[in-house]
């Protein structure tokens, strides 16, 4: 079955933030209605959904369906996680090819426990997955001191800075890059708050080799994106934009680990060498190649995950892309402009959605001062193999 | 070598005051772990089918999916894997930084050991000198203390128990 699927519908919470002073459920609407007025399209028309749960609270899809009157005949749901992002749009692509649904909305809202999430009851932090028996997918563990994400992507972070000799300003140029985009970007939460190396420098290490700007902040905020067929989006009067290529999450013992690229050693995995391919299922689909992508979009909750993915994908060869970031930075005149929205990192933690939305803002051409120039063909790619490639161009 | 020796060669060494850490969630599947941390061992799960030893804790045996197995006493020694020096506790990162009661155990060393059996076990990591910081260094296995009082299992540098000799 050849994928024939378009994003016709983006939309945004009004902003995002810890003091919106709003539920998940209302930020959710925000977001949707966005995305039905971008698309020119009835809520009645919405006959699939694709949803998670946030943290500490998001909404459930009935919950979203009962309150918003939608007619849903296909559902998906799964958990707010950046690892999920593709995977969702990849679900939606499928499902409009497939016929099992004709406009599917890929939303998601999420609220902070130091947001709105105050007001609510807290996860029991048992539940996690760092306490599951055998440690968490972070390669942390809880009860040895690394909980949850922080101390996972420190760990990651320092078996590269120990394999390959990277240095504090290398990982500078990742977060001093992203606040570069962010200041170009109205929407984002750290707009009018510039860095420099020496800001970053001057800035302790609080986990492991990671510094305050390595590290992104959970905010609320919600997102909402309509996909359908290319011939229902002719009918709208929005630019093209089609989802060309689709690949998924890779997962074995030697290749789990979420912060890592595989080679690395991380988690219980054994290091060893690691050259990308030529060539991957998601160009292959797409009929492009990687030299065809012009501007690159990544799961970036810790600032290393700019060097995971550039050498898990051959932007870099292994160990290459540290002094890469810091030589050639991610911004319009890198020859890889990488996160253009500002990333997690500067924009704010949408689990990646946000990264999606500016994607096609980017090949709509409305990106304003950020746009990439000529954009026709942009990856989302992760260190963990999940990738999509976006375009203007019919196939 | 005599069988005292040979034994303790392979004790976990209890530290004290060196930071109560969040206890482990013990269940019946997993407890023979745990009892054995509390006995001063590490054991890990040898698969009776096809004897692979096996880590993280599984039910059954990834390489043939057996679910016979014996818990097997390892060596408990072996190098840095990596380690990272987490110093205090950052504000307002909930669910990214430190949960209780990590930020009163900072500053601490967590990481990796790739233990002298092949495997890799998570664990804090305790040294005074620094020098566990750097992969390939030398630990072994010790009990830590934990809030709760279960005893659960870290490892130590050279410069605060003897590594590579007897107990």
């Amino acid at each position: 079955m050849a994928i024939d699927a378009c994003i016709v519908g983006i939309g945004t919470s009004h902003a995002v933030g810890l003091e919106l002073g709003q539920t998940p459920l209302a930020l959710q609407f925000e977001a949707f209605t966005a995305s039905l007025e971008d698309a020119g399209l009835d809520k009645d028309l919405v006959d699939g959904i694709i949803t998670a749960r946030g943290a500490p609270s998001g909404v459930d899809y009935d919950e979203f369906v009962v309150a918003a009157g939608l007619n849903v005949r296909w559902v998906s749901q799964m958990w707010s996680h950046g690892r999920w992002t593709a995977s969702a749009l990849s679900q939606a692509a499928l499902a409009v090819s497939a016929g099992v649904a004709d406009y599917v909305a890929v939303t998601n809202s999420h609220v902070s426990e130091r947001g709105y999430g105050r007001h609510l009851t807290s996860l029991d932090n048992r539940l996690d997955e760092s306490f599951r028996d055998g440690g968490g997918p972070y390669s942390g563990w809880a009860i040895h001191g690394s909980p949850g994400a922080g101390t996972g992507a420190a760990l990651v972070t320092q078996q590269y800075m120990d394999r390959y000799g990277a240095t504090p300003a290398d990982l500078a140029a990742v977060a001093v890059g992203h606040r570069l985009h962010a200041a170009r970007n109205p929407f984002a939460l750290l707009r009018d708050d510039p860095l420099t190396e020496a800001d970053y420098l001057a800035s302790p290490e609080i986990l492991g080799p990671l510094r305050s700007p390595d590290i992104c902040r959970m905010i609320d905020g919600a997102t909402s994106l309509i996909v359908t067929t290319s011939d229902r989006a002719a009918e709208l009067d929005v630019p093209f934009v089609r989802i060309a290529g689709i690949e998924g999450i890779r997962a074995s013992r030697d290749n789990y680990v979420f912060f890592s690229r595989p080679g690395l050693g991380s988690g219980i995995s054994a290091p060893s060498d690691y050259i990308a391919p030529d060539t991957s299922p998601v160009y292959e689909m797409a009929g492009v190649s990687r030299a065809d992508i012009d501007a690159l979009y990544l799961y970036d909750p810790f600032a290393h995950m700019v060097w995971m993915v550039m050498e898990r994908w051959g932007f870099c060869k292994e160990g290459e892309a540290a002094s890469y970031v810091r030589e050639r930075g991610i911004g319009l005149d890198s020859p890889l402009p990488i996160n253009t929205n500002g990333g997690l990192l500067a924009e704010g933690h949408l689990f990646g959605y946000g990264h999606l939305i500016e994607m096609t803002r980017q090949l709509r051409g409305t990106a304003g001062d950020r746009q990439v120039t000529d954009a026709t063909v942009l990856q989302w790619a992760n260190a963990w193999g999940d990738s999509l490639i976006l375009t203007n161009q019919r196939g | 070598m005599s069988t005292k020796e040979a034994a303790d060669h392979l004790a976990l060494i209890p530290l004290k005051g060196r930071g109560r850490g969040l206890p482990p969630l013990v269940h019946p599947e997993i407890a023979p772990f745990w009892n054995s941390v509390a006995a001063g061992r590490l054991s890990l799960q040898r698969c009776k089918a096809c004897g692979t030893l096996r880590f993280p804790l599984a039910p059954r045996c990834h390489t043939c999916l057996s679910a016979s197995y014996d818990w097997e006493v390892i060596d408990p020694r072996g190098s840095v894997n990596v380690a990272v020096l987490n110093p205090s506790a950052p504000e307002g990162m909930p669910r990214i930084g430190l949960e209780p009661p990590w930020q009163d155990v900072t500053p601490y060393i967590t990481g990796a050991v790739d233990m002298d059996c092949g495997i890799r076990l998570p664990g804090r990591i305790i040294c005074d000198c620094n020098q566990a910081r750097i992969p390939g260094t030398r630990v072994r296995g010790v009990i830590l203390e934990t809030t709760d009082g279960t005893p659960v299992y870290g490892f130590a540098h050279t410069c605060v128990v003897e590594v590579d000799a007897p107990a």
